[in-house]
């Protein structure tokens, strides 16, 4: 009898790129069927497994959480400011004193609240909605939209 | 192109083949991105694209296969982008699974195999993006080793190699999950 396969002439077998000559030994061997049983439930495994759709991510961005707790002190940062001056422009009269329009630099930062994610299905209805709710043609460039006028 | 490829389309027929394609192009999108919202957002360019490519009336010799590349290469494309990469970078796959779609005979079984789910994902987003898009394609679009070979233009022992490499470490996986 030949020689025992190699995992990889073992997952060529399972996967059906098998010689005809592993194929046969497959048949004859016991331990190497053994493990062509064991291959085949962890493929089960596998697939089924990566079936489902992948965790989570541990966290936010970095970034994105650097972003909002940039947004948040600048937001904070022009309030101080604009209240202080505000302040310091109520008891100061006077032509020297500076205009409060010089501390709007900072302009405050909105911070958008976070979206629901729309599922797929929502989201398709919506661009089928947008697409065929109206009869001119939004993607004149898209070389795709041969169909457009 | 004949008469019949560009007759006036029927808003049904997108529907259906949105209905029939939609879980698979979405699945082969998380498995090329092992990230589900990325997924989600490329697996909705995907038929956005296919439904420009619908209403300008021209027609795929098979729309699972169009759909496929056009997927595959959305998915490429975002794995490029750089923006991409810098947010993969900055985020650790992977802490807790969403619910749904998966069975629990018992909370014991539950933990064992979302532990499992855990490791093989963890393993698979660490495979090349080449081994994953093999593996997908063979494992999951039931793609030959040929289709595969002639789609990457990669010889079919490179793929076979490719394919081997990806196993052998979600077998590891599997180990370690156990
Ligand atoms: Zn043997």
């Amino acid at each position: 009898m030949k020689r025992c396969l190699t995992d990889q002439s073992l997952l060529q077998c399972y996967t059906g790129d098998g010689t005809a000559s592993d194929l046969i030994h497959l048949e004859d061997c016991v331990p190497c069927a053994a493990r062509y049983k064991a291959l085949e439930a962890d493929m089960a495994l596998i697939t089924q497994s990566l079936a489902a759709p992948p965790p989570a991510r541990r966290s936010a961005p970095a970034f994105l959480r650097w972003r909002v707790a940039l947004s948040a002190a600048a937001m904070a940062a022009a309030f101080v400011i604009g209240w202080s001056l505000r302040g310091a422009s109520m008891s100061q009269i006077g032509p020297h004193s500076k205009p409060i329009a010089s501390a709007g630099h900072s302009a405050p930062v909105q911070l958008s609240a976070a979206e629901p994610t729309a599922s797929t299905s929502a989201l398709y209805a919506a661009y089928v909605q947008d697409a065929f709710g109206s009869d001119s043609c939004s993607e004149a460039n898209d070389p795709l939209d041969a169909g457009c006028p | 192109m004949t008469k019949v490829d560009v007759l006036p389309l029927e808003h049904e027929d997108f529907r259906d083949l949105y209905a029939g394609h939609q879980v698979r192009v979405l699945r082969l999108c998380r498995l090329m991105l092992t990230d589900a919202d990325e997924a989600e957002e490329v697996a909705q360019e995907v038929f956005l694209k296919a439904f420009r490519f619908y209403r300008s009336g021209r027609r795929p010799d098979a729309w699972d296969k169009w759909l496929v590349t056009v997927a595959v290469n959305a998915c490429r494309d975002r794995l490029r982008s750089s923006w991409w990469k810098r947010w993969r970078g900055r985020t650790e796959p992977f802490d807790e699974f969403r619910d749904g779609e998966r069975i629990h005979h018992s909370a014991e079984d539950a933990a064992s195999q979302r532990e499992t789910q855990r490791m093989l994902w963890k393993v698979f987003g660490r495979l090349s993006a080449r081994q994953r898009e093999i593996f997908a394609l063979r494992h999951f679009e039931g793609w030959s080793t040929e289709e595969v070979a002639l789609h990457l233009g990669l010889s079919q022992g490179s793929v076979k190699q490719h394919l081997f490499r990806a196993v052998r470490e979600l077998r590891k996986g599997i180990g370690k999950a156990l």
